[in-house]
Formats: C-alpha cells, sequence, structure tokens
C-alpha cells in the first residue's frame, strides 16, 4: 500500500508519530469510542506502544484523512498476514468528533481510495467490515459502497464486499464525487 | 408548489421523514435519519430539482435547511 493516496477530492497520509495524540484524543472521544469494540481509555504510552508496533508491522497500515488541510479521521487497513499477499483485507474508517465529514456525502471519499487501493493489490479479492449491530448508519454506509452482510454474531454484524460488488455498488456513489473531483 | 416548499420536500424524500418535520432547524446531528447515505441522497435530488451543480465546499457544508437555501441562493437559485 502507499504511504498516500489522493482520490476523490482527499487524501489519506501515512500516519506518523507526529499525529498519534490527536488521534488518541479523537478515539477516545465517545462519540467515537461507542462504535468501537473496546471503550477502554486509551492511555498515551498505550497509544505510543500501539503506533510503534503497527509501524514496524506489515500486515496493517494507518491514514490520516486529509480534506482541504483539515485532519478529519483515521483509516486503516489490516490483514491476517503481509497486506500485500492477502486475499482477504479488513477495512475501517472513523472521523474526528468535529469532522465536517460526519453525515455527509464525502464519508464516502476516503473509504472509496481505500478500496480503490486495497483492491488495487495483486492478491485482494475480497474486502471485511465488521460493524456493532447497533452502528447502523454504519452498515447502511457499507450496504451502499457494496458490502453484503455475511453473518450476525454476537451483536457483531460482520461484511464482506468482492470487486464485483464494489464495482457495482459504488458506481453511483464515484459518478457523484468524480464529477467534482475528476 | 413554491421554491421554498420544493427545497423542504427535497429534505423530506431524502432523509425518509414527514415533510411537516422539515424546517429551517433541522441539522445533520439532530435526527438519526440523516447519515451520509442519506445526504448523498439529498445532494442528489437537489442538483436535479435545482438545476445545479454543487462545488466540493457546498456540499461539505450542506449541514441544514438553512445552509441548503443559502448555498442554492448562491448557486442562482431565487427563493424570493
Amino acid at each position: 500500500m502507499p504511504d498516500t493516496i489522493s482520490a476523490y477530492g482527499i487524501e489519506l497520509v501515512l500516519l506518523t508519530g507526529d499525529d498519534i495524540e490527536k488521534v488518541r484524543q479523537w478515539r477516545n472521544h465517545p462519540d467515537v469510542s461507542r462504535y468501537m469494540f473496546s471503550q477502554d481509555h486509551i492511555t498515551p504510552e498505550q497509544q505510543k506502544a500501539w503506533f510503534e508496533k503497527t509501524a514496524q508491522s506489515d500486515n496493517s497500515r494507518h491514514y490520516l484523512i486529509i480534506q482541504s488541510g483539515q485532519k478529519e479521521g483515521v483509516a486503516s487497513v489490516s490483514a491476517n498476514g503481509a497486506l500485500d499477499g492477502a486475499d482477504e483485507l479488513e477495512a475501517a474508517i472513523y472521523f474526528a468528533p468535529e469532522s465536517r465529514l460526519r453525515g455527509n456525502l464525502f464519508a464516502f471519499a476516503p473509504a472509496l481510495a481505500l478500496n480503490d487501493a486495497c483492491f488495487s493489490l495483486p492478491a485482494c479479492n475480497r474486502l471485511l467490515a465488521r460493524v456493532k449491530q447497533e452502528n447502523t448508519a454504519a452498515i447502511r454506509f457499507n450496504n451502499a459502497m457494496g458490502y453484503q452482510i455475511e453473518k450476525n454474531e454476537g451483536k457483531v454484524v460482520y461484511m464482506v464486499m468482492t470487486l464485483a460488488d464494489y464495482d457495482q455498488g459504488a458506481r453511483k456513489i464515484k459518478a457523484l464525487l468524480q464529477r467534482r473531483n475528476g | 408548489m413554491t421554491i421554498n416548499e420544493k427545497l423542504f420536500q427535497c429534505f423530506a424524500t431524502s432523509l425518509g421523514i414527514e415533510l411537516s418535520t422539515v424546517n429551517d432547524e433541522l441539522t445533520y446531528n439532530t435526527i438519526p435519519q440523516w447519515d451520509s447515505v442519506a445526504h448523498m441522497s439529498l445532494i442528489a435530488e437537489l442538483e436535479s430539482n435545482f438545476d445545479v451543480m454543487l462545488d466540493t465546499d457546498d456540499i461539505i457544508d450542506m449541514s441544514s435547511v438553512a445552509k441548503a437555501r443559502e448555498i442554492l441562493q448562491k448557486n442562482g437559485v431565487n427563493f424570493e
């Protein structure tokens, strides 16, 4: 995966140590953490340890979402093995509590940019997403891009999307975004 | 139908809510129906009904009914 992804009027820039405190504050905010699988408060030390571990790993990448110079959230991709050789990748995004992209058409921009980059990897056949059952907006959001519900288990919705699902599902959203951003 | 009623109807259709509940104070974080998917429908609905092409900044700023009217006016729609 590249260090920077530019598409649909936004940029995904690989997370650096300079931004991990800002990201920690977002992640700890109740509006964000309520939809995470863990609501445990993350300390600066835990955040630093997490960042150092992920920076060394080729199993995941974490990007800052930037729109018009403003930092809006985080987009992440992970796999059971190295991203470059994985046939299934798990994608996830979340927005800062005050992000202007929340509840907005442009919330799709970072998700589509990430999805495109994932499906451009030669081994990637499917994208996966895990969503809390109560997070109906995220389920609708994923459905709109082409994700299908695979199963519900323990209040978690497991979603999956093939490239064919994505090409079909995201066409309308891409057309709306690309009319403005080429 | 007045131009203002047309605007309210676009919100009611896109958000899947009763027309009577649409007013200038309706804002994105005040009702659960206003999510990114609904916003996508709203943008398509407004562009189609008012024959405008909104730019990126306009779409990102489109966070309430009052703001939508302001943006449409900026794009040449007359609400007088």
